[in-house]
């Protein structure tokens, strides 16, 4: 699945934007969007950020999928070009799971990676 | 890695009363003031969780004010830096590199990628290194100094006072403390496994090189936690320090290895006189090789 995306952009999957939308209806938002980004941190190096916010800031660069709107950080998108997020649930699921063409290696847990 | 192959060869026995007879022979206490060190502020809102992410100590507002190391590691554990800090408020800290080398400057601005910080470089510091018998300064006349760290080692108390170079730094009763030499310094340091990290060290991590303290192990993920944490849970740590003397000048991270197939790196040397003595990296399993506490090279 990720060999198919290009790198001018990131895919989320339909499970994983439905489940943002139940996130944001469960806080009563009416207009959001999901920022994506990445911070220094984890093992690894780099952790990735999800947060459901009001609507993009300036530098941010927009992406609509599934009814979706994604705001990413213009520096955070080098380390994040080509990424899938996905959503797995059920007792044993990972939750929101990243995979990142640029990730050389991440750490145990998969919450962050180094490029 | 500038690794060169060392040839050393280990002495059956060494004048470990030479040693003593060195700090005997010492008016305590001792004092030496560094040449000048930068220091730097982290300043936004995201400050304290930004550090404490890419370190290893656990960083907070101190009650009251007071300051501590914490080591920059890369995600396989191994040393970047050491940092001296102070957490002023919520949104700044101020902090000086142990190596003063401002490639780590770089490498911190680097890991700024979307949060609300800034590096600015602060005032010119100085450090002072005391060295006493016993207890001579009440911690609560440190609180005003850039930072401070006391190490109670066996025999001996050491104090790092870091301050601004035109603080006033009398209320240290310095008058009535011997000065001594950077070497003099760097022997006792020596003497007691002491060393400050050079950057050109690659591949040591802190808790083969006594800096556990500095060590968090409930803060939760930092960059090279999960390496660290392994290894100490695991009791898997495999070299340890060791004291060597040599006439040959060695240079720090070189690797050497002795006739008797004993391998290791360099972590500190100086000048003793007409000798070199230092501090370097050996297996664990080949300390008991050693007849006595020191490889001579």
């Amino acid at each position: 699945m990720t060999s198919k995306i290009p790198l001018n952009t990131i895919k989320i999957s339909e499970k994983a934007c439905e489940k943002v939308k139940e996130f944001a209806a469960n806080e009563s938002r009416d207009k959001y969007g999901l920022k994506v980004a990445v911070r220094a941190g984890g093992c690894s190096g780099l952790e990735y950020i999800l947060e459901i916010v009001d609507g993009p800031d300036e530098n941010d660069k927009i992406i609509s999928q599934n009814g979706l709107e994604v705001y990413i950080p213009k520096k955070a998108y080098i380390f994040l070009a080509g990424t899938f997020l996905d959503y797995s649930d059920g007792l044993n699921g990972k939750g929101f799971e990243f995979i990142n063409p640029n990730a050389k290696s991440s750490c145990g847990c998969g919450d962050s990676f180094s490029v | 890695m500038q690794n060169h192959l060392v040839v050393v060869g280990i002495l059956s026995q060494f004048n470990m009363d030479k040693q003593e007879n060195f700090l005997k022979s010492l008016n305590f206490p001792l004092y030496n003031i560094s040449s000048e060190l930068n220091s730097y502020k982290f300043s936004g809102t995201d400050s304290l969780s930004f550090l404490d992410r890419i370190s290893t100590n656990k960083i907070e507002i101190f009650d009251p004010k007071t300051s501590s190391k914490t080591i920059l590691t890369d995600n396989k554990g191994s040393i970047i830096d050491i940092l001296n800090y102070k957490v002023l408020d919520n949104s700044n800290i101020i902090f000086s590199l142990e190596s003063n080398n401002p490639e780590t400057i770089n490498y911190l601005k680097k890991l700024i990628i979307v949060e609300d910080v800034e590096i600015f470089e602060d005032d010119v510091i100085k450090k002072i290194t005391i060295y006493s018998r016993k207890e001579i300064i009440d911690e609560n006349n440190l609180f005003s100094f850039c930072f401070y760290n006391i190490n109670k080692l066996r025999d001996i108390i050491r104090y790092e006072v870091y301050f601004k170079d035109n603080f006033e730094i009398n209320n240290l009763s310095l008058n009535e403390f011997q000065n001594i030499s950077d070497s003099t310094k760097e022997l006792i340091d020596i003497k007691n496994n002491l060393f400050e990290f050079d950057t050109k060290l690659k591949k040591i991590n802190p808790l083969e090189t006594g800096l556990i303290d500095y060590i968090s192990f409930n803060k939760g993920c930092y960059v090279g936690q999960e390496v660290i944490a392994r290894l100490h849970n695991y009791k898997k740590i495999s070299r340890e320090i060791i004291k060597f003397q040599s006439n040959e000048n060695l240079i720090i991270n070189d690797a050497f290895k002795s006739k008797d197939n004993i391998s290791g790196k360099i972590l500190s040397v100086t000048k003793d006189k007409t000798e070199f003595v230092g501090l370097c990296l050996i297996k664990k399993k080949d300390v008991g090789k050693i007849s006595s506490d020191f490889l001579l090279i």
